[in-house]
């Protein structure tokens, strides 16, 4: 299984990798996230990547092999299309965020987009669009209810967990939503 | 036994706890800075102001007989390199481990350096972990070494290893107490009359590292399926080739990547028709090789520069061997997927940063800056553009005062822009020289409070150490005044009017000036 988060830094890629990687790993699955920090990470283009297998070597999908790709910023997740895999799924958020002296990047509708910054807000905090994404995707994802809301708790703060299981489920729901418009 | 997803950095803390180490001291810097961030939520751990001073520190409390680490990114182990050259002549009391963590690729740094050359001319072993597991079990082991054979051990790192998660298994701690302290000049004062029999001892720990590492555990070899093709390797570099090149291949994994097992290589080579070395940077394994005859393929093929990719190496070592191809590998096909490609998002200052302010004004005024390493480095790039010049940390006071020497006229129009940390770090040495040799040079120090870039650690100027205890604040105006700086001022970098006028007036200054710019980091 891989697994591409696309993102702005500061946006909660790195949770979400986490989140993901737990889950595989509860499953007894080798697994590897690779994560960004340091100097790219301020406001620059954060690519996060998870893998889950028998044994996994490297922590980096390579181009064309994603089975996913979670996009936080539409603009970040039409940048790393290449990482998907022909059949690969992808759920997107409509979040676009300005590149300094370049503005907004037009959407080239690649995507179906979710408006995760509206669920998240939703939810009760809008920093949550993450989790509503996690949601969203978890549909093609095979765990349980049981085994995100474990893995939810032992990875963030318990004062959050309340906040993002909600943004989780509004991002359930979407799935519901974009197929009965398919 | 518990699992956990670590990060590497994390794992390496975690293996320092293990293995009883009770003091840590490093200076922040990406990929290394969470190693020190999570063994203080174990251990003692500080945040000091240089990689030399943390490296001494270290030293220092090995000499006592504790367990000391100090962990540091690629161009940090050139600030501390003075003092290790010589801690390998005098050995060491408590077991001391130095992390350092190469950035291939350059994510997060002004160079690309390889710093296995530094084990070599250390001449102290280098361990290399390729997975979160390795980096806690090898931290354990650097340990075990360095107290065995009477030596200050390496752990190199590098960004994927550093920053990526794997399922570690944690351990228990180990009791380790403090070792005698001994008076043993012999041992630990290196005159040229201690040193001439200390190098002496240290040739001998070589052969006897080597030794060592000719049969250590850590060099582990993987049988492929196919005897044609044999790859040596380490790190992420092992973990890239072992994903490339899939079942088919023999591995060769070297744990310990100096002194270099060249007979267990050659070995290992004997039983594959060609030898491959797969190392990212440097043809540090390779000229090794070929040095003692084992013939190797490697660089004239492979690139010196970044890291390696899965596709680079099945392109460079697999397309000569048709139908090696691993099938759970399809290749990507660019034609399936179209849409315009977005311009690049490059790192940028954020939103309410004081050091927009500051840049602002240099860049009205048309200066000529010479900058220095910290989030205020990404003036340099659009939309700002507004630096000239970055070299390492402290390199923009030291070297404002060459330029100045070299072109007095550009005194006028010229500064130095340099973060509190990074003049913490080596920009007071550099403002002394000036004072003494004087040029009428004009510094800005942009005081934000905090170690930035790396995630904001505290330093001297915050008031607060890594354990979260009180500290004394430093008095950056009296520091200045004290090397003898007359002019010092101090500005708001939100009152860009008050510090244009300020500025204009110290550039004209025909003696040094320091222009303290104080805002506390927008994101604090």
């Amino acid at each position: 299984m891989n697994i591409v988060i696309a993102g702005v830094g500061g946006q909660g890629s790195i949770l979400a990798a986490k989140i993901l990687g737990s889950l595989y790993m509860e499953r007894g699955l080798d697994v590897k996230v690779n994560e960004v920090h340091g100097m790219s990470q301020r406001g620059g283009t954060v690519v996060t990547m998870v893998r889950a297998g028998e044994q996994v070597y490297s922590p980096l999908v390579a181009p064309g092999t994603a089975d996913l790709l979670i996009g936080l910023e539409l603009t970040e997740a039409v940048r790393a299309v290449s990482y998907l895999k022909p059949d690969g799924k992808s759920f997107v958020s409509s979040r676009t965020i300005s590149i300094a002296g370049q503005g907004v990047f037009a959407d080239p509708g690649l995507f179906q987009t979710i408006n995760a910054l509206e669920l998240a807000e939703k939810a009760g905090n809008k920093r949550c669009e993450n989790t509503v994404l996690l949601g969203a995707a978890s549909k093609m994802l095979d765990f349980t209810q049981d085994e995100w809301k474990k893995v939810f708790r032992f990875s963030m703060k318990p004062e959050l967990f309340e906040v993002n299981y909600h943004a989780f489920l509004e991002g359930c729901k979407v799935n519901e939503i974009l197929e009965s418009t398919n | 036994m518990e699992k956990r997803l670590m990060m590497g950095n994390e794992a390496v803390a975690r293996g320092l706890y293990e293995a009883g180490c009770s003091f840590v001291s490093s200076y922040p810097g990406t990929p290394s800075t969470e190693i020190t961030k999570f063994s203080s939520e174990y251990i003692y751990a500080e945040w000091a102001v240089n990689e030399k001073v943390a490296a001494e520190a270290a030293i220092g409390a090995s000499l006592a007989g504790a367990r000391a680490f100090t962990g540091m990114k690629h161009v940090g182990l050139n600030v501390a390199a003075d003092p290790l050259f010589t801690a390998s002549y005098t050995g060491v009391n408590g077991g001391l481990v130095i992390a350092v963590a190469d950035d291939m690729g350059c994510h997060s740094s002004q160079n690309e350096q390889d710093s296995r050359h530094y084990a070599r001319a250390m001449k102290l072993p280098m361990l290399e972990p390729c997975n979160s597991q390795e980096c806690l079990d090898f931290t354990k082991l650097a340990f075990e070494l360095s107290e065995e054979f009477d030596t200050p051990v390496l752990l190199r790192l590098s960004t994927r290893v550093s920053h990526s998660r794997s399922i570690v298994m944690i351990g228990e701690p180990k009791d380790a107490p403090l070792k005698e302290y001994v008076k043993n000049p012999k041992k630990w004062v290196m005159t040229p009359s201690g040193a001439r029999p200390a190098h002496e001892r240290v040739e001998e720990r070589m052969a006897e590292l080597t030794d060592y590492a000719e049969g250590a555990e850590v060099n582990t070899v993987e049988w492929g399926s196919e005897s044609k093709i044999g790859v040596v390797s380490s790190g992420n570099a092992y973990c890239t080739a072992r994903e490339a090149l899939g079942d088919g291949v023999s591995y060769c994994k070297l744990g310990i990547v100096w002194p270099l097992p060249v007979e267990a290589i050659q070995e290992f080579g004997n039983t594959v028709d060609e030898l491959w070395v797969v190392e990212e940077l440097d043809d540090f394994i390779e000229t090794h090789c070929v040095k003692n005859g084992v013939k190797v393929r490697g660089k004239a093929e492979l690139s010196l520069l970044g890291e390696y990719s899965v596709e680079q190496l099945q392109k460079v070592i697999l397309d000569e061997e048709s139908g090696q191809k691993p099938s759970s590998l399809p290749q990507s096909d660019p034609d399936t997927i179209s849409g315009d490609t977005p311009p690049n998002r490059p790192p940028i200052l954020c939103p309410g940063c004081p050091h927009w302010g500051t840049f602002n004004v240099l860049k009205k005024l048309d200066l000529t800056v010479l900058g220095d390493i910290g989030c205020y480095t990404l003036a340099a790039g659009p939309p700002l553009g507004a630096m000239d010049f970055c070299v390492c940390m402290g390199a923009s006071v030291s070297s404002l005062h060459g330029f100045l020497k070299a072109r007095p006229d550009a005194a006028k129009q010229t500064v130095a822009v340099i973060g509190d940390s990074t003049f913490h770090h080596s920009g007071m040495t550099g403002l002394l020289n000036i004072v003494y040799n004087q040029t009428p040079a004009t510094i800005l120090i942009l005081d934000n409070a905090v170690t930035g870039m790396t995630g904001h650690q505290p330093n001297p100027g915050t008031g607060v150490t890594l354990k979260g205890e009180k500290a004394p604040i430093l008095d950056l105006e009296a520091l200045c005044k004290g090397m003898g700086v007359n002019r010092v001022s101090t500005v708001d970098p939100k009152d860009q009017q008050k510090l244009e006028t300020i500025l204009k007036e110290e550039l004209a200054a025909p003696e040094p000036s320091v222009v303290i710019v104080r805002r506390e980091c927008a994101i604090l």
